[in-house]
């Protein structure tokens, strides 16, 4: 009787792996007026690392606006945290939330307003990575506007992340090339 | 397959080249070289910079001896203009294009703007840098200099040690 391979278990990772994949949503700060939106994971828990297998991100308001990914590393992540009203951080070393970023390398395509891709308006979506990758402990994500596009005012602004991953912990055997 | 833990050895760096003195100079920037004894796997790189106007920007892994050119060396010089290409020695590992008006869009930083641009493709996210080895990230060849214009260079990646 013929039996298909499984191509999950031939390079070494039991389909089982797979199905611990969750969605998560970060959702920023939805009232920026005179500021520009950002949003921002929680950090990878100490002790765990995530995999993540996809990433987008949308802002809500009915102007486009570009949207950029970042991984933050350890040390100015710690600062970095979703706001509660319409300010300006400090990790941002522009003006009202602009770029450049105290750290930070980019995850998702970036470039030129003229590039499409990253154009988000009315709550589409842009995609966040390039290729799967592997997120350390105390790292983060944060999504934010280009710096040519201007504020929102009048109306009100907020980015939300999407993310699908795979929490694991640092002792268990994950693969190469998620 | 790999312990997870291994992941949280992660390392980032940013590097910013020199401020340009004037017109006769190309910003790039370049990492350290990678010590004796390990192997760096590109995870993320990305570049910003600020530019004389709108540039493409690129990056290049340089073997040694090359490498071990950490100025305008490493560049051709034309028409008393440094740091055209192309490198003494060096393989791309971003996207590319001739120039602005013929440009990647996705690799384009516009004039006055502190955006990044991601430095790698789905092919060449995890590439291994051997020792002596650095990555340089440079303009598009006809995108002129000027005076305090630079590029800094975010970088995370993985060492392992040679065995």
């Amino acid at each position: 009787m013929f039996t298909p391979s499984n191509p999950l278990s031939d390079s070494g990772v039991c389909a089982g792996f797979y199905s611990r994949l969750q969605y998560l949503r970060w959702i920023g700060f939805q009232g920026f007026v005179l500021n520009k939106a950002f949003a921002v994971s929680p950090e990878v828990p100490v002790g765990h690392v995530w995999l993540v297998m996809a990433l987008s991100a949308l802002h809500i308001n009915s102007n486009t606006r570009i949207l950029h990914l970042f991984a933050v590393p350890p040390g100015d992540a710690g600062g970095l945290a979703n706001v509660s009203s319409d300010v300006a951080s400090p990790f941002f070393k522009g003006a009202n939330n602009n770029p450049p970023l105290a750290s930070g390398v980019l995850l998702s395509v970036g470039g030129s307003a003229a590039l499409s891709d990253q154009q988000s308006v009315s709550s589409s979506s842009v995609s966040g990575l390039i290729a799967p990758f592997i997120l350390p402990e105390r790292w983060k994500i944060l999504c934010c506007i280009d710096s040519t596009e201007a504020v929102t005012n009048p109306s009100a602004d907020g980015i939300f992340i999407d993310a699908a991953l795979i929490d694991v912990t640092r002792d268990e055997c994950i693969p190469d090339n998620p | 397959m790999r312990l997870a833990g291994y992941s949280n050895q992660l390392q980032y760096r940013q590097w910013r080249g020199p401020s340009t003195a004037d017109a006769t100079k190309i910003p790039f920037v370049m990492s350290e070289l990678v010590p004796q004894g390990q192997i760096w796997k590109i995870m993320f790189a990305s570049a910003e910079g600020q530019l004389v106007s709108n540039q493409l920007l690129r990056m290049h892994a340089v073997p040694p001896p090359a490498s071990y050119s950490a100025d305008y060396t490493l560049f051709q010089t034309a028409g008393g203009i440094s740091g055209l290409p192309p490198l003494v020695s060096g393989v791309q590992l971003s996207k590319g294009a001739p120039t602005t008006a013929l440009g990647v869009n996705e690799m384009k930083v516009d004039s006055g703007s502190r955006n990044s641009v991601n430095l790698l493709t789905p092919w060449t996210v995890g590439f291994k840098l051997l020792p002596n080895w650095r990555l340089v990230v440079s303009q598009n060849p006809n995108g002129g200099g000027g005076s305090g214009f630079f590029i800094v260079l975010s970088f995370a990646f993985l060492p392992f040690a040679i065995n």
